[in-house]
């Protein structure tokens, strides 16, 4: 008389789940590297965007105030400036923005050097709207500016 | 008899094979960084400058998108050949830049009298941003093992835009302005380091060098006017 019932079924061993975490970290690795974030968007005005041959990559580690140029959707001619998030009623507001971020010390730190203003504009956009943002951005002292554009093959 | 027991698979290696993986895609996946046109605002100033005709390739376009060159109505696709003429034309052409030369004995020498007049007024930032420029002239010399000509300092290609004109227009302008540079840049990098200007890459070191000097010779100069009418 025993314990254990021999002879009869008998399991078969459980597979190794070591080798688990790797599959799992493998998969989170390739995810991590492969995502490129989707472009901020606009979610307020409609942009179509120029596209030309010449153009070079944007510096990676940067820091950025985003200038959107746009149509307000369903309105015809109605071109309104959005800087990060918000809506722009007058432009003194760009400067005043800046200038508060400057203050910041992550962003002081790099102004001259990786801080850029990077701008989406519609095609259609009449260019005294951009002079006008170009003039704050020179009272703001933040000189660098890059287009975002789409390359034509 | 009792069946013989089934043996547990090894799993150690499984670690290798999924990093092996891991690094395949690590190397193969590249990352789509956003296309832009990069441009730098001038300091606000009032002074107003005093070119010469003949050192400005003036770019007009009017509130129709109507391109002009140098006064005249022309296609887009002429800036190209005008910015190449500007850059690259022979040596005394009617209405277009006269070339400064630049050699390595030249640089020497200017950097010296520099470095002299530095001394006697060690904050005049003038004569600090000429020791730059000649600095990297002096470089490129070394670069091209040979001096070369280029456009005086105040040379450049001006665009004149109406307040009503298109931002499209004028990113297609700067478009051309850049295919005529580069590829004057690239015939440049292809005769003296045998190889096309777009291969080379800023992040290694001796491509960076190469870069910078072709760069001296044809800069890229574009200065925008404050806002006028242009008809």
């Amino acid at each position: 008389m025993s314990k254990f019932s021999k002879g009869k079924k008998r399991k078969d061993p459980a597979i190794s789940t070591a080798a688990l975490p790797d599959i799992v970290f493998m998969l989170l690795f390739f995810f991590m590297v492969t995502t490129v974030f989707k472009e901020k968007e606009s979610k307020k005005l409609e942009i179509d965007k120029v596209a030309i041959k010449e153009t070079i990559d944007l510096e990676k580690n940067i820091k950025a105030s985003y200038f959107w140029i746009g149509r307000v959707p369903g309105k015809v001619d109605d071109f309104r400036v959005q800087l990060d998030d918000d809506l722009i009623n007058d432009y003194s507001e760009i400067r005043e923005y800046l200038i508060k971020l400057r203050k910041n010390p992550e962003y002081s730190q790099v102004w001259d050097s990786r801080f850029f203003n990077v701008f989406k504009v519609d095609k259609k956009t009449e260019m005294r709207i951009v002079r006008k943002v170009h003039d704050e951005l020179k009272e703001a002292e933040a000189f660098k500016v890059v287009y975002s554009v789409n390359r034509e093959k | 008899m009792a069946k013989r027991e089934v043996e547990e698979i090894n799993a150690g290696s499984m670690a290798d094979i999924a990093f092996l993986l891991l690094i395949f895609f690590l190397i193969t996946t590249t990352m789509n960084l956003p296309q832009v046109h990069e441009e730098r605002l001038p300091q606000k100033s009032d002074v107003e400058f005093l070119l010469n005709e003949k050192n400005v390739l003036q770019i007009m376009a009017n509130k129709n998108d109507k391109i002009g060159i140098e006064g005249e109505f022309a296609e887009i696709e002429d800036i190209q050949n005008a910015v190449k003429k500007f850059y690259q034309h022979k040596e005394g052409t009617p209405n277009q830049p006269q070339y400064i030369e630049v050699s390595r004995k030249i640089c020497e020498d200017t950097l010296e009298s520099l470095e002299n007049a530095l001394n006697v007024y060690p904050d005049a930032p003038l004569f600090k941003i000429e020791q730059d420029a000649w600095t990297r002239r002096l470089d490129a010399c070394v670069a091209f093992g040979s001096g070369f000509q280029t456009l005086p300092n105040n040379a450049t290609v001006s665009i004149q835009l109406d307040n009503a004109t298109k931002y499209v227009t004028y990113m297609s302008v700067l478009d051309q302005i850049m295919q005529g540079l580069n590829s004057l840049r690239d015939s440049l990098c292809k005769d003296k380091f045998g190889v096309s200007f777009e291969r080379l890459n800023d992040k290694v070191e001796s491509d960076k060098q190469k870069i910078s000097a072709i760069r001296q010779v044809y800069p890229k100069k574009i200065m925008k006017e404050k806002n006028r009418s242009v008809q």
